[in-house]
């Protein structure tokens, strides 16, 4: 493969990607990396204009993960806070995307280990959604639970956190070739498990 | 459904829909997506996926998260602040915890550094200064003994039972000395006793096959042309070993030579009552017999005398020289597989010997080290997963 630049800002694809399109004019003012410099730096304002980027993100990741609002809560806040405590470790070799899904991917598993013995993720429901149709939400959230649990979590990290593949590799530590097979699969299960059950009426299953 | 008929992989269309191929290569799968009927539905299924995965929208959080975390980044940069005042400036440019401790590290690594560097040359400065000190000993003790000698050369006079001018001494001297030029050396070793008025007491030569030869030699040279010689020894080659000693005899001479004076005196009483004999002959013959065992004993001690003054005229030098061994190429013709059968052996029992020290070291630190890791094993996870948090 060819080296890619990992903001993809040089790829071309159809433009079905509002959020990323957002995210970028957000990162041609000032860059997440020049903020967490500043931050290292000690400017305060840096680390809360990080904190009100991120915020709604880190808790959507762990909110679509964990079965409750309240450990939602508190692992995204653990998340900032080990960021606030290992400030002075961070380099400016690593995006700070990278880096601060790394800090939640870590304490998500943690997290996991902890309530290992509780059921799995994914079977008792609470639905959560507030914008949109609880319903699809909930079977949406069933299907994904379903998938397996690697190929679920690249898919999760692309579709919800919007990383680019390089990003996604970098964080689970695989290769990229690797993240592009199990996404793939992953997409394809979910059709699988989601188009025949609503898509009957609108394609034939194949 | 192959890729063999299909110049597009369905992997590939899936990087191509999300945006993460390489300009050059997006171009052509979007031209081959336009007569794909294949590609088009798998990629409008791909856009379903998502479409439908969108559906699973999260509330947003509470505000008490943001209020928690503005406390908890206040804290923190108060924190901050506070050791920033307390720490110096330069500590502060770079990440403070870190370079203290790198720093730490940095002194400890010194220090041990330092300590080993100190093991090694303490003990070599030690032995060359003490080596140092005897250098610089001997010449003074050189210059006593050749003032001795001075004073002890003037007078002598073997056979007379009189008192020596001086301390009498006997000195012996060993020289160690290696050289490249074994003949040569040799030659001039002899030359020099010999100008010395010295003389050969005993001398051996001996060469073995793969080293070289060496020469064992003692000899006799007055004793005030010891130093002399001595020094023009040593320029002959490297010295490599030199001692000198000296033995006081005085006492054992004036004892000697009283006894020999008494005797003497004896021998004389015995003669005249010889000369004026008055007694039985059997008392004669017992004269006589007095007078020959006296004779003998006048004789030894004499010989004793003279052994003495010519132990201490004539100072004994033991020479050993050895040839600097070069190894000769052209003398070792047949030998590469004997050479390379020794190495076999040599790689074979240093292998050997490594394997019984490791299994020694393991055999002795073993259990401490078994004891100390499963003591440390779960303080070092506890912080190994503090630092990667």
């Amino acid at each position: 493969m060819a080296p890619r630049d990992i903001t993809g800002s040089e790829k071309i694809g159809p433009s079905r990607q509002p959020l990323i399109g957002r995210l970028k004019v957000e990162r041609q003012m000032t860059t997440d990396e020049q903020l967490m410099l500043e931050f290292q730096r000690g400017s305060h304002e840096a680390f809360t204009e990080l904190f009100q980027r991120y915020r709604e993100r880190i808790f959507g990741f762990f909110r679509r993960r964990v079965n409750d609002f309240a450990s939602a809560e508190e692992l995204a806040q653990e998340t900032f806070l080990g960021l606030l405590r290992g400030v002075t470790r961070y380099e400016p070799r690593a995006l700070f995307r990278t880096y601060l899904y790394g800090i939640a991917l870590h304490l998500l598993a943690a997290h996991r280990r902890k309530s290992a013995s509780r059921a799995n993720h994914g079977d008792e429901i609470t639905p959560l959604s507030a914008r949109g149709d609880p319903d699809a939400a909930l079977w949406v959230k069933q299907a994904v639970g379903r998938l397996e649990e690697d190929a679920r979590e690249v898919l999760m990290l692309r579709e919800y956190e919007q990383l680019s593949y390089t990003e996604i590799a970098s964080l689970l530590r695989v290769p990229i070739n690797t993240v592009r097979s199990r996404l793939f699969r992953a997409r394809l299960d979910l059709k699988e498990l989601l188009v025949p059950q609503r898509g009957n009426t609108e394609r034939g299953s194949r | 459904m192959t890729s063999a008929m299909h110049p597009v992989e369905k992997v590939e269309l899936m990087a191509y829909l999300d945006g993460e191929l390489p300009v050059e290569r997006a171009a052509d799968v979007a031209a081959h997506v336009e007569q794909c009927a294949e590609c088009r539905a798998l990629a409008a299924d791909f856009g379903l996926v998502s479409e439908r995965m969108a559906a699973w929208q999260v509330e947003p959080s509470a505000a008490p998260l943001t209020e928690r975390m503005n406390a908890a980044a206040q804290k923190h940069f108060e924190e901050r602040k506070a050791r920033e005042v307390r720490a110096p400036k330069f500590l502060t440019l770079a990440p403070p915890r870190p370079l203290i401790r790198r720093w730490v590290w940095g002194l400890t690594g010194t220090f041990a550094v330092l300590l080993l560097v100190a093991s090694i040359s303490i003990p070599n400065l030690l032995r060359s200064r003490i080596a140092s000190n005897q250098a610089t000993h001997s010449p003074y003790l050189a210059q006593m003994d050749a003032e001795k000698q001075g004073g002890l050369g003037a007078g002598g006079a073997p056979y007379a039972p009189q008192h020596p001018p001086g301390p009498m001494i006997v000195r012996t001297a060993a020289l160690t000395l290696v050289s490249k030029e074994f003949d040569q050396a040799r030659a001039a070793i002899e030359a020099a006793v010999r100008q010395h008025r010295g003389y050969t007491a005993q001398l051996t030569v001996s060469g073995q096959a793969g080293s070289g030869q060496s020469l064992t030699a003692t000899f006799r040279v007055p004793a005030d042309q010891l130093e002399a010689v001595m020094t023009e020894l040593k320029k002959l080659g490297r010295v490599e070993q030199e001692s000198k000693s000296g033995e006081e005899v005085t006492q054992q001479y004036v004892d000697l030579s009283a006894r020999l004076a008494n005797a003497r005196r004896t021998e004389q009483r015995l003669n005249q009552v010889l000369e004026q004999r008055t007694g039985k002959i059997a008392d004669v013959l017992d004269v006589e017999r007095e007078i020959a065992r006296v004779g003998g004993e006048i004789e030894r001690m004499e010989a004793q005398l003279k052994n003495l003054d010519k132990q201490v005229e004539f100072a004994s030098l033991q020479v050993r020289l050895n040839e600097e061994y070069k190894a000769q190429i052209e003398g070792t013709p047949s030998s590469i597989g004997t050479r390379l059968w020794n190495a076999a052996g040599d790689g074979y029992h240093t292998l050997a010997e490594n394997l019984l020290g490791l299994m020694t070291f393991l055999l002795s630190y073993g259990p401490v080290l078994l004891f100390w890791g499963a003591i440390l094993y779960w303080p070092a996870r506890l912080a190994w997963r503090r630092l990667r948090a």
